[in-house]
């Protein structure tokens, strides 16, 4: 397994939420994210479900002012990053181009003293999840691995956020789904996550924590149940509090 | 190896008749799948890349089945694409019944049917980012025309990564991996929602909506994001099949 990575982005999430005597959690992955790249701040926003964003760690004063400006003028990096489901890298508000994409936006950001930002979405598919906004108080470049390992900050505060909303308070952190990678980026996963979308006639981000929970209390992988739903042998059902299996899977690995 | 349906220089003209403006990624990933299998003498082909975990994603296959995925998937894991990718280069193994390496992917592509199995790695910028993975019913030794086949194709796909979005950075390519990997997450959503609206299987519900694209000319991911978004519905896609195909 070539994981070592990720296995090190959730070893310092784990080891910041412990000295800070706190559970793990997506504001612990934004600190954690924070301190390891050295940039001077950042903003976690996760969508809520009336589709606005909700700022859940502001690391400072000034992530803060710039998440508000983002807010209030509709426009921004992470307006583009959530809209695309693509990273936005900006390492110079002030140049042309970031000034002509954004133009309210980069010329008030720089004014509050952010020059580099780096919009990475909280996304699966087309579900939403938020976005993690780093900034930096002057232009920075953020070298390949200082970029994936950011990437896999905002993932691991994926994680933690899809957990969280599935009642899952001790998270298993990187549930490796029987060791083909994280369970969350399983294809199988989506397809069943748009399934049981449909059967119970709500969001597949809806859909995807019904899933986790059910997963969780199961004591299953989440890939397991989400197999047993592509394969139609179980079912959810919008009336019932637990669904029921079309066939019992009590006794299966 | 089976015979060739397609000459690999009928794959390239198709594949260069795909490369328009506004390619659509995913669907150019597809064909190049698809091509792949008909030119190459081999029963399936998958295009892997590599995700932030370190593991490996398929995000084009020449066939939709549900058990050939499956193949794919536990590459994040073991398997003849890893190896391939972790090495970048070429790993072969003729005869899975002989195979001693990867056990638990052994099991199940020999129970999925496939005998033979390769990977040649897609390499950019001197960095391996994924790989082609090729399956053979019968046991089966690539000749050196048909490796160097599969490479060339498989450096085709490699650049329409790169040339989608004019990128030459490896900051950007990251990002470009990023986004190609979650848009095959938005289809994988969207074949679960028309399953389930048509009861039909993933696999067919995928061409009704690669179908729906071609037709309407629009992008794969375009349509699966209306899928997931009730925006499109089951009727919606089957309305006017017959009504434009060739």
């Amino acid at each position: 397994m070539n994981n070592d990575r990720a296995v090190r982005v959730w070893t310092a999430v784990a080891m910041h939420a412990r000295r800070e005597a706190s559970p793990l959690s997506p504001r612990v992955a934004c600190l954690a994210c924070v301190e390891a790249l050295g940039v001077s701040g950042a903003g976690l926003l996760l969508t809520t479900s009336m589709k606005a964003l909700e700022p859940v760690c502001v690391t400072d004063g000034r992530a803060g002012e710039v998440e508000e400006l983002q807010a209030r003028v509709g426009e921004g990096p992470a307006v583009d990053a959530l809209a695309s489901g693509r990273p936005m890298l900006v390492e110079d508000l002030s140049a042309t181009a970031s000034r002509r994409q954004w133009p309210v936006f980069s010329a008030e950001a720089i004014r509050r003293g952010v020059q580099s930002m780096f919009s990475l979405p909280l996304a699966l598919g087309a579900i939403r999840v938020g976005v993690l906004d780093l900034v930096h108080e002057e232009p920075i470049r953020l070298d390949h691995n200082q970029l994936v390992d950011a990437l896999v900050y905002a993932d691991t505060a994926l994680v933690l956020t899809i957990d969280a909303r599935s009642g899952i308070t001790a998270p298993g952190s990187a549930e490796s789904g029987d060791g083909q990678g994280p369970a969350l980026w399983h294809a199988e996963v989506h397809q069943a996550a748009g399934m049981v979308s449909v059967q119970l006639g709500i969001a597949v981000l809806d859909a995807l924590v019904r899933m986790r929970a059910y997963a969780f209390s199961h004591d299953q992988a989440l890939t397991e149940v989400a197999r047993a739903v592509v394969e139609r042998r179980l079912r959810f059902h919008p009336d019932d509090a637990t669904p029921t299996p079309d066939h019992d899977m009590e006794g299966q690995p | 190896m089976t015979r060739p349906e397609l000459s690999v220089a009928r794959a390239f003209a198709d594949l260069a008749d795909a490369l328009v403006d506004d390619f659509d990624l995913i669907d150019f990933l597809h064909l190049v799948a698809v091509r792949s299998q008909q030119s190459l003498g081999v029963d399936a082909v998958g295009i892997l890349l590599a995700d932030n975990h370190g593991g490996l994603n398929v995000v084009a296959a020449s066939s939709e089945a549900a058990r050939l995925l499956e193949l794919f998937q536990l590459q994040a894991a073991e398997g003849p694409c890893l190896e391939c990718y972790l090495s970048g280069t070429t790993v072969s193994s003729p005869d899975l019944a002989a195979e001693a390496r990867w056990p638990r992917f052994v099991t199940h592509a020999l129970k999925a049917g496939y005998r033979g199995v390769h990977a040649v790695p897609m390499r950019l910028h001197d960095t391996t980012i994924g790989g082609m993975n090729l399956f053979t019913v019968e046991r089966a030794e690539l000749d050196s025309d048909t490796t160097a086949g599969a490479q060339a194709l498989t450096d085709v796909a490699g650049i329409a990564l790169l040339h989608q979005r004019a990128i030459g950075q490896r900051e950007l390519l990251v990002t470009q991996l990023q986004g190609v990997l979650n848009d095959r997450l938005t289809i994988e959503q969207a074949k679960g929602v028309a399953a389930e609206q048509a009861d039909i299987s993933v696999g067919k519900a995928f061409a009704l909506i690669r179908d729906y694209a071609h037709r309407r000319h629009l992008t794969l991911t375009d349509v699966a994001k209306r899928v997931v978004q009730h925006d499109l519905t089951i009727a919606d896609l089957t309305s006017d099949i017959g009504a434009t195909e060739p």
